[in-house]
């Protein structure tokens, strides 16, 4: 083949959101390289990340660069495009081609990769046989409407010489693309873009986090299904500490992010044990990567529990069988105070008119209202009539761990 | 409204064990690490050194069973500037237990604390320890933090000063009042460099730690000497005796 795609970037402008993707690393330990696809480096769509904040990209066109060669030294410029490879593969010849144009239309747009397809654009090559980065235009991208996820995106690379050529296939390449909700909020940063900076958002939680809240439209959403992710990895993955009285084992002194990310593949990670401050940070630090906006915020101190279901149990009862909590924490909106809500994955609570006692109606405590006692909401549900004065938000313990 | 931190020095009687009885010898270190022989029937699976704002510098560890079973041991240590510090660090480490209220244990340690069967906190000297078994077997914590204990009160076989990676250890001249602060000064083998792990034993007077570096401030009484043990990362030990005048001598 004459043409040959050497690389193409996502992440063309590090200070913006808007026309471009964010700014990302693996894990802690390594950068999301630009430019993410490198000919001869990227093979599967994994290998070549990117992520975008539906949010940001919202009425703006977005771009990519990519740089190209020919081996071809009669070739100064050629015209290049990329079609998505699974809705338009290949054109069988004869009279099918318009019949599978229009079905490819409205595949496109029901099933179309996120980032659509390449616009055309004049790609001049220098002496070396070498193009410069040039800038493409996607079109009919899907990042408005598909949802957070984490969605493959292939593209066939197309170039004609001339207006008056066929277009002519020459390459293929794979990308990992993430939609998020917004731009991520701490402890995730998008400054500074450097290798050392390990509070960049980490694809690895981005996998996951994508996967617990697939599709989600509303920040809300998004963080109602990573409180679901977390929730439903027990009893197999995680339970709550009861052997070690309920100790902190993944987010003290600050969270141990990679050994949790170790845990949920099948590692010893930091082991089988968690508690509620375990549980918020996990919710707040994923769903945060996701755009939302929550905290790790404490309640107490020292409250009696009604029956509950904690993160890996099957009995209703006060967590482990004890009394009462010392203090608990959940992911927490703004001020993380009585009106503002409550995101808690370590145990559902009885939703049902009477908490205090059986039958107990199981609910996950998502986008709950804490409320006072008495207002039947949060506190009410997890803290006995006796407790819930003792069960007081503390909004001076309000955090957002940084991730290790 | 009520502090977390007011609230946890009422339950665990703070105020009792804030500060050393002063019955004790006095043991400080710096640099402590995990070479991985520490706890014989245990591979350290994973051991992470973390700087922390808002807690002192932390080696959080994974040890796993040898030879392979079931089972798996988190076990953490904070190095605090000084002892008072550590015995700090641990009610905030007791602060982190959403459960009742953890018994005292008297097997380790200067201070201990004991969650049901799975989790072991105490501090000796300026480190506080945290063992705690953290998989579906479990491990009791005892022993294993009986034998940490041992491991950072107890000096070993140690070869004399310029033997191993510890050159030389001095400090000002001249006699050193009550209550006095002068700093210790050490000179490290170069192939060594100073990450090593470094104890400060003395009978009287206080070690304190500040920007990796130790001081000695003097008690009001009995001897004013310093043993200074140095580990090097191959677990080579040396050790130095300083010796201090009093005023009156």
């Amino acid at each position: 083949m004459s043409i040959q795609l050497l690389a193409v970037t996502f992440n063309h402008d590090p200070a913006w959101a808007t026309h471009d993707a964010l700014n990302l690393r693996r894990n802690a330990t390594e950068f999301v390289d630009v430019p993410e696809w490198r000919r001869g480096e990227c093979v599967n769509p994994e290998d070549s990340p990117a992520a975008y904040a539906t949010v940001q990209v919202r009425g703006h066109v977005v771009t990519i660069q990519a740089k190209f060669r020919t081996t071809d030294p009669g070739i100064s410029h050629v015209e290049i495009r990329a079609l998505d490879a699974d809705i338009d593969p290949p054109s069988p010849p004869g009279c099918l081609g318009p019949f599978l144009r229009v079905l490819r239309s409205l595949f496109r747009t029901l099933f179309g990769n996120v980032l659509g397809e390449v616009a055309a654009a004049a790609v001049p090559f220098a002496a070396n046989g070498e193009s410069t980065f040039e800038s493409f235009t996607l079109r009919y991208t899907r990042l408005d409407w598909a949802g957070v996820g984490a969605y493959a995106t292939r593209w066939r690379w197309q170039y004609r010489l001339t207006s008056s050529h066929p277009w002519q296939d020459f390459d293929l390449s794979q990308h990992r693309i993430y939609v998020v909700h917004d731009i991520p909020t701490a402890p995730w940063q998008q400054s500074p873009y450097a290798a050392s900076n390990t509070q960049l958002p980490w694809t690895e939680v981005l996998d996951r986090a994508c996967a617990w809240a697939f599709g989600a439209a509303t920040a809300e959403e998004a963080a109602k299904g990573v409180t679901r992710g977390v929730y439903e990895t027990g009893p197999v993955i995680l339970t709550y500490d009861c052997p070690g009285g309920g100790s902190s084992h993944y987010s003290y002194p600050s969270f141990d992010c990679t050994a949790f990310l170790e845990r949920l593949r099948g590692g010893p990670g930091n082991g089988y044990y968690v508690n509620c401050s375990d549980c918020a940070t996990f919710v707040a630090t994923f769903a945060n990567a996701l755009g939302c906006d929550l905290w790790q915020s404490r309640m107490g101190w020292g409250f009696g529990l009604n029956p509950l279901l904690g993160i890996g149990a099957s009995v209703w009862q006060p967590a482990c069988g004890w009394s009462g909590f010392s203090y608990h924490e959940v992911a927490w909106t703004g001020a993380c105070d009585v009106n503002d809500r409550v995101f808690d994955a370590c145990l559902q609570v009885d939703a049902d008119a009477d908490p205090t006692s059986a039958p107990h109606w199981p609910e996950l405590p998502c986008d709950m209202r804490f409320g006072d006692p008495g207002d039947g909401d949060y506190r009410d549900r997890l803290a006995t009539p006796a407790g819930a004065p003792n069960c007081d938000p503390q909004p001076a313990t309000r955090q957002r761990r940084a991730v290790l | 409204m009520q502090m977390q931190s007011d609230w946890l020095q009422e339950r665990y009687e703070f105020a009792g064990w804030r500060e050393s009885s002063g019955t004790e010898p006095s043991v400080v270190g710096i640099g402590f690490r995990f070479l991985g022989n520490e706890l014989p029937g245990w591979r350290l699976h994973r051991s992470r050194s973390l700087q922390v704002a808002g807690a002192p510098p932390a080696v959080l560890s994974i040890w796993a069973p040898e030879p392979a079973a079931a089972g798996l041991l988190a076990v953490d240590v904070y190095e605090a500037s000084t002892a008072s510090n550590a015995r700090a660090q641990l009610l905030k480490l007791l602060g982190e237990f959403q459960g009742p209220l953890l018994e005292r244990d008297a097997t380790v340690g200067e201070v201990g604390f004991r969650a049901a069967s799975g989790a072991l906190l105490f501090v000796r000297g300026n480190y506080a320890v945290q063992v705690r078994s953290v998989e579906r077997e479990p491990v009791a914590p005892g022993g294993i933090a009986q034998r940490l204990d041992r491991h950072l009160a107890m000096a070993p076989d140690a070869e004399p000063a310029g033997a191993g990676p510890l050159r030389r250890a001095s400090t000002v001249k001249g006699p050193v009042a009550p209550g006095q602060r002068v700093p210790l000064d050490l000179e490290f083998d170069p192939a060594t460099g100073p990450a090593v792990w470094v104890r400060f034993f003395t009978p009287a007077g206080r070690i304190l730690v500040e920007g990796g570096r130790a001081w000695y401030v003097a008690g009001p009484e009995g001897p004013r000497d310093i043993s200074i043990l140095a580990i090097g990362p191959d677990g080579r030990a040396s050790r130095v005796l300083l010796r201090f005048q009093k005023e009156s001598d």
